[in-house]
């Protein structure tokens, strides 16, 4: 019980850091008070993490697990929610909105992700899931007068409603097939050939619906586009990377930490949603004329490249967190870097001319695109060419190609808005103030995407740790 | 271990970085500093072929592992295919350098974006790894993007996407051919000297595969025909600089990188492919020849005649022999000179006249005698006059293919002929007849002499004494036809 306890003190700490920022907003502390208690708060939990060591332990009774596979995702989590929160610190909001509640939900949502990536138990994997979806609910839709925001809210509960509904569904169904919830209970049947049949590929199937959807991969990424353009920045952000990822861990503990469920049915049918993912998003991302929906699916390409490697099997398991990892570097930065240039306006246009007008923000966003599209020798080229080398070497070549041409692809649109930033003129005159805090996040998420191009070991030796 | 080579790839990059911390409004102060790196470059590369031992293979060398879980090394070495290729890098890329004054707009965005070009094609030459290698190829692509696509002429969009496009689908073919390679060499390593080594272990099939996968990429690059409408399209628009560097050194990343990874890395396809690798060079050259008659742009004129001596270059690596790879490599830096200097004369008369169509012009040697002189020079070393560089290069070339197959290289005269008339009646319709409405042009000015000069003088040194450049060749050029 200690045990437990102690390892949970991480998830506890940001509980009683989103109450007091709570109460200290009815109290009327200001935006900026609030911000930094968030970042604080996120501060401790990453403080913390280290004390919640040794892994290996049952933590209450199975319900969470906790392993080096854990901690690391705990440490992901944490760190891009701080890079959230300070995205929301510098960014400029169009209303005066209540940014207490907003500090308080991401910290929610926080708990909710690390809870669900240390789940050993399918019924804390559907209980976090659930928190983390109501909670983003909330955050899409948090401009209330805003009707694009609205409307994203509701979008990303209906969608979002379906899919949690598909996945409880097939956790139920094996819940009749084993008389148990636990993963690891689960897993051991499932490798000792205990159970098969149609009943467990339909579970299967309804599990990998629900966390295709936080993952946004195809046929599950329709909600992508409406629900990032209607939501605030940050919180586009948070979702397009914290929350994408949460898909993944999920994904990897359900299907490969505990036994790979039906195996045929994955090798069969995950590469084919890979090579939809990508080629949906890449070919949607190049009609866009809003730069938020282009990120959107760009998003979702790029979620296709992800679980091209994971499509590969155990082989690629530890390269698709590679690709997660740099991933939250270039799009955080990217993200960030776009919300900076034009808070308010998110159409192309807008970004005209400002390669002369913010040429650092500018440039770093370029930064950010190319490494998206994976030009060497930024860090994106790093993870694309492990993804291609994975395929390779497991003699897929279909899948190599496919991630190949569609690179190519995605060429076209990212230099879309470097082609408006840097060769169009501009359409107007608008100052470009980025508060310091802006260039802090901006700069770091370079930094994270230059380093990792020139060393990306840094992240390797951590994976190494990871999937031991 | 000598860190000279990371020196000479990642000045230009220090440079690059040096001009950004100028402010935008000390145009004097960038171009000095952009001048100042470039001439270290190119005193650097001096150094290192002063220092280069003729009868030795790759040196200074270095080697680090950079991603272990990979297999991944940063490996840089020069030797006799890479030298004559790096000195022409330094020495273009200073000349251009000078000759960016045509550039007023968004001049210090134009140096740094030219700096980090010169890193990605001196880091193409030197690289020994294939994923390095394949690194610093694609580096070159985005900078030549915002070259052609910032600076270039009024359909400058056009062109840098079409550049950008191109050499990108050609690339990524050669992506997936390196990790093919690797994975299929036992012990799997992207070491360049190793694969050479036992690469030829494969089954012809493989070799066969992999050759054309990298084929693609360098063929864009070169390009060899039907891949080669990029070219003209990017040389007309960019401006004068850009050009200079597109065809001086870009386009040899092509033709270097078949003799650096197709024919060492699988000489048993090589010697399949060789046939159809000399038609292409045949139709490269008599097609550019051609084509070049029919433009009325000059600049166009000139990017065609460059499709055409490159049929030269193809010429000579098919014909698989030590002759053939010497007049290859010696034309490869003898047209980067020539068609560099002839790009460089072209953007003179653009300057003064504001526009390039040929029949503009007429009887510019009465007004513009030196600029006449060096016009005459340059055009009779590219149609092929003894005596000059040109010559040599394309007579070794041809000499080697006459010798594998006479009776394309017998046709491929035809392009030769083609070649002479056509610098023949560039000479008459821009220098001679009746002067048209110029009379008032300004002869070149001391910088652009300055620049035309050393290109003047290497044309007319390589022309007489040939060995300065052959000399370094002929170790590297023995060993890869050993390997054949």
């Amino acid at each position: 019980m200690t045990y437990s306890l102690n390892f949970i003190s991480v998830e506890l700490a940001l509980v009683l850091g989103a109450l007091l920022i709570l109460m200290a907003a009815v109290f009327g502390a200001g935006r900026k008070t609030l911000g930094f208690a968030a970042l604080a708060t996120v501060m401790i939990a990453i403080f913390r993490l280290p004390a919640t060591m040794p892994p290996g332990y049952p933590v209450f009774d199975g319900m969470l697990v906790s392993d080096t596979f854990g901690y690391g995702m705990r440490l992901f989590i944490l760190l891009t929610v701080a890079m959230v929160v300070l995205m929301s610190l510098a960014y400029a909001w169009p209303q005066d909105e209540d940014m207490g509640e907003f500090y308080f939900f991401i910290l929610v949502a926080t708990v909710a992700l690390n809870l669900a990536a240390c789940a050993g138990n399918l019924a804390m994997v559907y209980l976090a899931v659930e928190t983390l979806s109501i909670v983003s609910y909330v955050l899409a839709g948090y401009f209330k007068r805003d009707i694009l925001s609205t409307e994203a809210g509701v979008k990303y509960f209906l969608f979002g409603a379906l899919s949690t509904g598909l996945m409880l569904y097939g956790i139920s169904l094996a819940y009749g097939l084993f008389g148990t919830l636990d993963m690891s209970f689960i897993g051991s049947r499932i490798a000792a050939g205990d159970a098969h049949g149609p009943a467990l590929v339909v579970a299967a199937v309804l599990i990998l619906a629900g966390l295709a959807f936080k993952a946004s991969l195809v046929p599950f990424h329709m909600w992508v586009a409406d629900v990032y353009e209607g939501a605030p920045w940050p919180v586009a952000a948070f979702l397009s990377v914290t929350s994408k990822a949460l898909g993944f861990v999920l994904l990897a503990r359900i299907f490969f930490s505990n036994a790979v469920v039906a195996v045929p049915f994955w090798s069969g049918v995950a590469p084919v949603i890979a090579i939809l993912t990508m080629t949906i998003g890449n070919l949607a991302a190049f009609h866009q004329n809003s730069v938020k929906r282009m990120l959107a699916f760009s998003s979702v390409a790029q979620a296709g490249y992800i679980f091209a490697a994971m499509a590969l099997g155990q082989a690629g398991l530890s390269t698709a967190f590679f690709y997660i990892a740099i991933y939250a570097f270039m799009n955080m930065g990217a993200f960030a870097a776009a919300a900076f240039l034009s808070p308010a306006d998110a159409q192309l246009e807008a970004y005209r001319g400002l390669g002369r007008r913010a040429p650092v923000m500018a440039f770093l966003f370029s930064v950010f695109l190319l490494s998206l599209a994976g030009l060497p020798p930024l860090a994106g080229f790093m993870a694309k060419f492990f993804v291609i080398s994975a395929a390779v070497e497991a003699r897929d070549y279909i899948l190599a190609g496919a991630v190949v041409l569609n690179s190519i692809l995605g060429f076209f649109y990212y230099l879309k808005v470097i082609k408006a930033m840097y060769f169009d003129d501009e359409t107007s005159v608008r100052e470009c103030l980025v508060p310091w805090l802006g260039y802090l996040l901006v700069g770091g998420c370079a930094w994270g995407v230059i380093f990792l191009a020139i060393h990306p070991q840094a992240i390797l030796d951590i994976l190494a740790l990871m999937f031991v | 271990m000598s860190y000279f080579l990371t020196a000479i790839i990642f000045l230009p990059l220090a440079g690059a970085a040096f001009i950004a911390l100028i402010p935008a409004a000390q145009v004097r102060s960038i171009r000095l500093a952009a001048v100042a790196f470039n001439t270290a470059v190119l005193a650097a590369a001096a150094v290192v072929a002063l220092h280069f031992n003729v009868s030795a293979g790759l040196q200074f060398l270095e080697d680090r592992v950079w991603i272990p879980q990979a297999n991944i090394h940063y490996t840089l070495g020069v030797d006799g295919i890479s030298l004559a290729l790096v000195v022409l890098t330094a020495l273009m890329g200073l000349l251009a350098a000078l000759a960016s004054g045509c550039i007023t707009k968004r001049v210090k965005e134009y140096f740094i974006v030219y700096q980090v070009l010169m890193t990605g094609l001196l880091g193409t030459f030197l690289a020994l790894d294939l994923v390095l290698f394949y690194i610093f190829w694609e580096a070159v692509l985005i900078p030549m993007f915002f070259l052609i696509g910032i600076w270039g002429g009024p359909r400058r969009e056009y062109a840098a996407w079409k550049f950008f496009f191109y050499t990108l689908a050609g690339s990524v073919a050669m992506l997936l051919g390196i990790l093919a390679v690797y994975f299929s060499v036992v012990p799997h390593t992207f070491n360049m000297i190793e694969i050479a080594r036992s690469s030829s272990m494969m089954p012809i099939a493989a070799q066969m595969v992999f050759f054309l996968m990298f084929f693609i990429a360098f063929a864009i690059k070169v390009p060899v025909f039907p891949f080669h409408t990029w070219l003209p399209d990017a040389h007309v628009e960019a401006p004068t600089p850009v050009s200079v560097i597109l065809a001086g050194v870009l386009l040899k990343m092509g033709t270097y990188g078949l003799m650096r990874i197709c024919i060492p890395f699988f000489p048993a396809a090589a010697v399949l492919f060789a046939f159809p690798l000399a038609i292409l060079g045949a139709v490269n050259l008599i097609y550019g020849a051609f084509a070049a008659f029919a433009q009325t742009d000059f600049k166009k004129m000139i990017a065609y005649s460059s499709v055409s001596h490159m049929g030269f270059v193809l010429l000579g690596v098919a014909a698989l022999n030590a002759t053939g790879f010497n007049g290859a490599l010696l034309e490869m830096f003898n047209h980067g000179v020539i068609t560099g200097a002839m790009f460089l004369l072209v953007g003179v008369i653009y300057d003064r006249a504001h526009t390039r169509e040929i029949s503009a012009f007429g009887g510019l040697a009465s007004v513009m005698p030196r600029y006449a002189f060096f016009l005459t020079f340059m055009s009779l070393a590219s149609l092929g006059l003894p005596g000059l560089s040109g010559f040599i290069g394309e007579f070794l070339a041809m000499a080697g293919a006459f010798f594998r197959f006479p009776s394309i290289a017998v046709i491929s005269a035809i392009g030769l002929i083609a070649l002479v008339a056509l610098f023949l009646v560039i000479i008459r319709k821009v220098l001679w007849g009746k002067p048209a409405a110029h009379a008032g042009y300004p002869d070149m000015n001391a910088v652009e002499i300055a620049v035309m000069l050393p290109l003047a003088a290497l044309t007319l040194a390589i022309g007489f004494y040939p060995q300065m450049i052959l000399q370094f060749q002929t170790y590297a050029v023995n060993a890869l036809v050993g390997l054949l």
